[in-house]
């Protein structure tokens, strides 16, 4: 039976080092955390696409670059996911408290504000947390496609790509075991198994160093998972 | 095409889901039509591809000398006068709870072979290999016989060794 590498994916920094190193750590989180901000800016405030990018942009630029906003954060206290999230929140209801204020129109911008304060109930900071959860997936699969690569085993790939990821993914039917057998050319029965529970332990794998990015410890990271499960099982399923 | 992260993005979050929940074993990667191509294939999988010499009495020139000679586990279960120290080893490899994650096989496969070894001792040898009570084992052939799946060959030595048992 041919030996698996064991695993050791490693990035080169946690996304909470990152954080802590302010100014230069932010083009990573600009890149991973976008989408998600921007689909709660869009569904729950309310904001055009492209008003939500450029508020994104001057929130990144303002909060987080010239305040060094995330330097304050305490990762003992909550989800960095959440605390993100607070933060733009609190960034967009002062940016429409200032238009406010600039134009001088005690009418309008009234609703405005009400509308920047008003609760989540419409779903957008669901939709925040089903983005998020999408973009650590994204990135767990690219990151365990790449040790696979790395560690120059296509099989592995290929028979969690055939029975796990374009099944679930793209609604694929199941490549057959036989096919399977002659695709990899498995020796043995033992081995084909020994591979697909590889495949199925590197993502895993791979989905938790994602999450350790921003989770403090093991046990957050286990909690953070069971999170993002229950919130892609019961939220909403829209999709980008 | 490969699948990739655009992929997630277009999925239904529901099915996304379980990707956080992945089984650890390989027992639910197989629909019932499949473990029957899985047992043929083990079947023809080489006896020294699960088992090694010294895992038992045995080695494997002499499994070559046999005649027939004993090259796979069909070539061990269907003989005539398989050797019963490498029944022994197949039993061990195979037994349930007992196999180590370097050789994984689904739980339904190992109870094939692990049966398979009682029921091919017991026939060509009268031995029982085995501590299981009688209703214990005539319980597990049972239950493999019960299977849809079960390849031919199998399901004639588990009715032979469930006859010759109810017999005694």
């Amino acid at each position: 039976m041919s030996d698996i590498p064991v695993l050791a994916v490693n990035f080169p920094t946690t996304r909470w080092t990152l954080v802590l190193q302010g100014r230069a750590g932010l083009g990573p989180i600009y890149q991973q955390y976008r989408e998600p901000l921007k689909a709660f800016l869009v569904r729950s405030r309310r904001l055009r696409p492209d008003v939500a990018d450029d508020l994104l942009q001057q929130f990144f630029a303002d909060k987080l670059l010239q305040q060094d906003v995330l330097t304050q954060v305490d990762k003992r206290k909550g989800k960095f996911r959440s605390f993100l999230l607070q933060v733009l929140k609190r960034f967009h209801l002062n940016t429409v408290r200032h238009d406010r204020a600039q134009r001088r129109s005690p009418q309008g911008p009234i609703l405005e504000i009400e509308s920047a304060q008003e609760s989540d109930r419409d779903n957008g900071a669901d939709l925040f947390d089903v983005m998020w959860a999408r973009e650590a997936l994204a990135s767990a699969l690219v990151l365990a496609k790449n040790y696979c690569d790395e560690c120059r085993r296509p099989d592995i790939w290929g028979v969690l790509e055939a029975r796990v990821l374009g099944p679930t993914l793209r609604g694929e039917p199941l490549v057959s075991y036989e096919e399977l057998i002659i695709r990899f050319g498995f020796d043995s029965v033992a081995q084909a198994c020994n591979v697909m529970v590889t495949g199925k332990r590197i993502l895993e794998r791979a989905v938790r160093q994602v999450i350790s990015q921003y989770a403090s410890n093991e046990e957050d990271v286990d909690e953070e998972i069971q999170s993002l499960f229950e919130i892609l099982r019961h939220g909403p399923a829209e999709l980008r | 095409m490969t699948v990739g992260p655009e992929d997630v993005y277009r999925c239904n979050s529901r099915s996304l889901a379980t990707l956080l929940r992945l089984p650890e074993s390989c027992d639910d990667m197989f629909t019932p039509a499949e473990l029957g191509q899985v047992l043929e294939h083990q079947l023809r999988v080489a006896i020294t591809a699960d088992l090694r010499p010294g895992d038992g009495d045995w080695d494997e020139a002499a499994m070559a000398r046999h005649n027939p000679p004993i090259r796979n586990w069909a070539d061990l279960l269907f003989h005539d006068h398989p050797p019963v120290p490498v029944l022994l080893a197949a039993k061990a490899f195979a037994k349930p709870g007992q196999q180590g994650s370097q050789t994984p096989l689904p739980l339904e496969i190992a109870h094939c072979l692990y049966y398979g070894a009682i029921a091919a001792a017991f026939l060509r040898h009268g031995q029982l290999i085995t501590t299981l009570a009688t209703s214990d084992l005539m319980m597990g052939f049972q239950m493999l016989l019960n299977r849809a799946w079960l390849a031919p060959r199998l399901r004639d030595l588990f009715m032979s060794a469930l006859t010759k048992l109810d017999k005694e």
